[in-house]
């Protein structure tokens, strides 16, 4: 009984810097509609600025200045991010916001192990609060009680801040309605620097009160964020009362889910996430959006077929990769076969993302049960990479139907979230169940047949694979089916209206994208000779996301560029250059904010327009489709 | 005759490839009400849209108390006193009434009525009643006075009113035109777009038509009434 008060307590001390740092992504969200994928990054440097000052300051007040004033070095760090790199694309598709922060993350988790190292930093104590006192028997720690006070204490803050300033209703009001705002004349640009750098604040002091407890390492901001997305939006977006109950729940749950279901303690928040959004699909104190804004993939431009030229340069590009193993040698073989593989997994996502308009956060999952359906196979039975190859993917396909049952009930970034919640169940598992997948040793000896050993006939094996994958990709894009899952996503209700089963037909979408991801885990498991439940990370998910965002969404073409640039340089950095996180993030920022439509939308737009002026300039009489459409 | 605040000529707009606005000229003087009447889909609310740069493309001039509005960010046309009363109201329904007028709060305007809550409570006095209740609580009408109040706040020198009658009650109609009535006589400056003749009559001083994005009419309410045949050609239903 004591010993469950203490854990009861220690739960709330985890869901005040929870809190913390959620209700700053959930204010941040709600006005900017910015999903700040760095918050955990800026959670980190918080901890780790604390950590330094409450070192170095002199006094017993060192510690206790270190706190907040590390707090707010960060919050103005945030602030020149947001009018540095933010402020530039507001007007980008939203999910180009989640792009850069994730640049931003990258950097970060260079950056620190650049200046602090690699290793554990464990903080000073809190002097004055560094005993412990009794509760029902069992020592408590002091410190713990100050912050379990914290929690209440800033959402009081945050509560008046909200209805007793004029700041705090402009900030509610945009919230609820940018436009109207603006309308009204309040330029909202100050509104969302302040709103950032508040949410910034709130995350930093959240790392900073950690010190004491936890020891600071270079892996938190993932781990932070994860946690933070959960709360949010199962407390439901931009509301903070929501936050602190979730937050509240998600940490008692942690700290009795290790006592009571230690083999699915990890499993287990995700599964009421999973929960509480079929239930309540806009979390507990959320609502639906009064003016939901359009859906991703909805494009100015509709996807189009490939033209003559799109389709030269398609069987061109087929050709050189058919041609390749004449020239490339095994290493650059094995590395093209890798990037074909990503491009099936981008295209997948785009299918789910560009086409059906539902972003997914977890998509590796898909990848990932397919790799490890290969593997499963193998371990167990013995089976031969055909059969492999054939089996695995269903595995993806089982997981897309059932996860996206679910998913298809909600919409926008709760349905995104719930795909990333989904991932993370996979992901546990994997990790967790050690008797069946061997956990983070991963499965190994998963060899191709011996016919296909060779990188050579390995690498034409998955060429002809990924290209059918592309193609089946496409042609399901352009049939009836593809235009029902373009209808839902450009407008549900016209396309409830002519008779679209519209939760049925998003499933679907869900369901084949899954599959489709699950061939390109499948190639993956063969290739690499193991799997390892890394495939399964929010890296992995993220890395699709850059592809096909990076690549343009709103072409069909897009994700395969993306994914073949991507992951190229990244292969290349990992190998070549010691922080390659940091080039790589700073990168992706540059790209974001040079590029806000991805490098294949730029051309479909920006150069396309410019080499058909050109050329028809020559071809005189000779009309596009657009000619005809703008003719009076 | 007085100082035109707004002068608008050749305005054109799109939506993505359709073109919805076709030079549409329009000119309002100060303490004038101008109704601007014409069919749905017939290019009111993109006029109005366009004037408040929510249109990202638009050609054409706007000079709006002698500055070029178009093209300009919207927080900036608003803050230049051009209030917007949108058609859906757009109430922030979270917030209370109080808290829907702070967010309308500017700073008084030289030569243009100064709103306070006060004030407006008296012109609206159902909303007086309702001060703490939150915006999404409220019927259509007291929604539609809300939002009137609200862009008052902002002490503007011209009101872009789009369809104030649409959708309420003919008592709640009959109490919108004595306010408006009263906000005319206070002096404020607008343009009503209406598809209620009948209702646009009781306040405005002048009737320009749009149908198809281009203005076909433009006149006194007695010059309409000489030619039957336009009213009839382009507003009857």
């Amino acid at each position: 009984m004591d010993f469950l008060v203490a854990q009861f307590l220690n739960g709330l001390a985890s869901a005040s810097s929870l809190f913390l740092v959620a209700s700053g992504l959930s204010i941040i969200f709600g006005v900017t509609r910015i999903v700040n994928f760095a918050h955990g990054a800026f959670y980190m440097l918080g901890a780790y600025l604390a950590y330094t000052l409450a070192t170095h300051l002199p006094g017993p007040f060192g510690f206790w200045v270190a706190l907040p004033l590390s707090a707010l070095a960060v919050a103005g760090l945030g602030a020149l991010v947001e009018m540095t790199i933010l402020r530039r694309i507001y007007a980008a598709p939203e999910l180009f916001q989640l792009l850069a922060t994730f640049g931003l993350t990258l950097m970060v988790e260079d950056l620190v192990v650049m200046i602090w190292g690699p290793e554990d930093l464990l903080g000073p104590r809190a002097p004055g609060l560094d005993g412990a006192i009794p509760i029902f028997g069992q020592l408590f720690p002091t410190y713990d009680l100050l912050v379990i006070a914290m929690g209440p204490l800033v959402l009081l803050g945050l509560w008046l801040l909200f209805r007793r300033t004029r700041w705090g209703v402009l900030v509610r009001a945009a919230t609820e309605d940018r436009t109207m705002v603006a309308a009204l004349g309040v330029n909202q640009k100050w509104l969302f620097t302040s709103v950032f750098t508040l949410g910034i604040f709130l995350a930093a002091l959240g790392g900073a009160l950690q010190i004491p407890r936890e020891a600071v390492h270079h892996a938190l901001d993932l781990q932070v964020i994860v946690e933070a997305f959960v709360i949010v939006v199962v407390g439901g977006l931009g509301n903070v009362l929501g936050a602190f109950l979730a937050a509240v729940m998600i940490a008692e749950l942690n700290a009795f889910g290790i006592l009571l279901f230690p083999k699915i303690s990890l499993v287990l928040v995700f599964l009421v996430m999973a929960a509480v959004l079929v239930v309540r699909p806009w979390g507990l104190l959320g609502r639906p959006e009064a003016h939901p804004r359009a859906s991703v993939g909805q494009a100015v431009e509709p996807l189009r077929r490939l033209g003559p030229a799109g389709l030269a340069a398609s069987l061109l590009l087929a050709g050189a990769l058919a041609l390749l193993p004449l020239v490339a040698g095994p290493y650059l073989l094995t590395v093209v076969t890798e990037l074909l593989i990503f491009a099936l997994f981008a295209a997948s996502l785009h299918l789910m993302m560009g086409v059906g308009g539902m972003v997914s956060f977890g998509h590796a999952a898909y990848f990932g049960l397919g790799a490890y359906g290969a593997a499963l196979l193998v371990r167990f039975i013995g089976a031969p990479m055909e059969l492999g190859i054939l089996l695995g993917p269903l595995l993806a396909l089982a997981g897309g139907l059932l996860f996206g049952w679910f998913c298809v009930r909600l919409s926008g970034v709760y349905l995104a979230m719930l795909t990333l919640a989904f991932a993370q169940i996979v992901w546990s598992i994997i990790f967790q169940w050690y008797e069946v997948t061997g956990g983070d040793n991963g499965i190994l000896g998963i060899w191709p047949s011996k016919w296909a050993a060779d990188p050579q006939v390995y690498y034409y094996l998955v060429l002809g694979l990924c290209g059918l994958g592309l193609v089946a990709i496409r042609r399901v894009i352009f049939s009836p089916f593809g235009y029902a899952l373009r209808a839902c996503r450009d407008s549900v209700l016209r396309a409830e209206a002519i008779g679209i089963h519209r939760q049925r037909v998003q499933w679907m979408g869900f369901a084949l994208a899954g599959a489709f991801a699950g061939v390109g885990g499948t190639l993956y498991a063969y290739l690499k000779g193991s799997v390892f439940p890394d495939v399964i990370s929010i890296a992995t998910s993220v890395d699709g996301l850059v592809m096909v965002l990076l690549g343009g969404i709103q072409t069909v073409s897009g994700p395969i560029v993306g994914a073949a640039t991507y992951k190229a340089l990244s292969i290349y950095m990992t190998s070549q250059i010691a922080y390659w996180q940091l080039v790589l993030g700073g990168l992706i920022v540059v790209l974001v904010v040079a590029f806000p439509e991805g490098i294949a939308g730029f051309w479909q737009r920006q150069v396309g327009p410019r080499l058909r002026a050109r050329l028809g300039a020559r071809r005189a009489g000779e009309h596009t489709p657009e000619d005809w459409e703008a003719a009076p | 005759m007085t100082e035109a605040v707004l002068e608008v000529r050749g305005l054109n707009a799109w939506y993505g490839r359709a073109h919805i606005l076709f030079d549409v000229d329009l000119t309002v003087r100060r303490g004038e009400v101008v109704a601007l009447l014409g069919r749905n889909g017939a290019g009111k609310t993109t006029t109005f849209a366009s004037l408040m740069g929510l249109v990202p493309s638009v050609t054409g001039s706007a000079t709006f108390d002698g500055a070029a509005i178009l093209g300009r960010p919207t927080h900036e046309i608003a803050g230049r006193g051009l209030g917007y009363v949108p058609e859906d109201r757009r109430i922030f329904t979270d917030l209370t009434v109080d808290e829907n007028l702070m967010v309308g709060e500017r700073p008084p305007r030289d030569g243009v009525p100064h709103w306070t809550p006060a004030i407006l409570y008296d012109l609206f006095p159902n909303l007086a009643e309702l001060r703490r209740r939150p915006g999404g609580h409220m019927s259509g009408g007291e929604q539609q006075m809300l939002t009137i109040a609200r862009t008052l706040m902002g002490n503007p020198s011209l009101v872009l009113l789009d369809e104030p009658s649409e959708g309420l009650a003919p008592r709640i109609v009959e109490q919108m035109a004595n306010a408006l009535n009263a906000m005319k006589r206070e002096g404020v400056t607008l343009i009503l777009s209406e598809q209620n003749l009948h209702f646009s009559r009781l306040i405005s001083d002048r009737a320009t038509i749009i149908e198809g994005g281009r203005i076909r009419f433009d006149g006194t309410f007695a010059e309409l009434d000489a030619q039957p045949a336009i009213s009839a050609t382009y507003l009857a239903v």
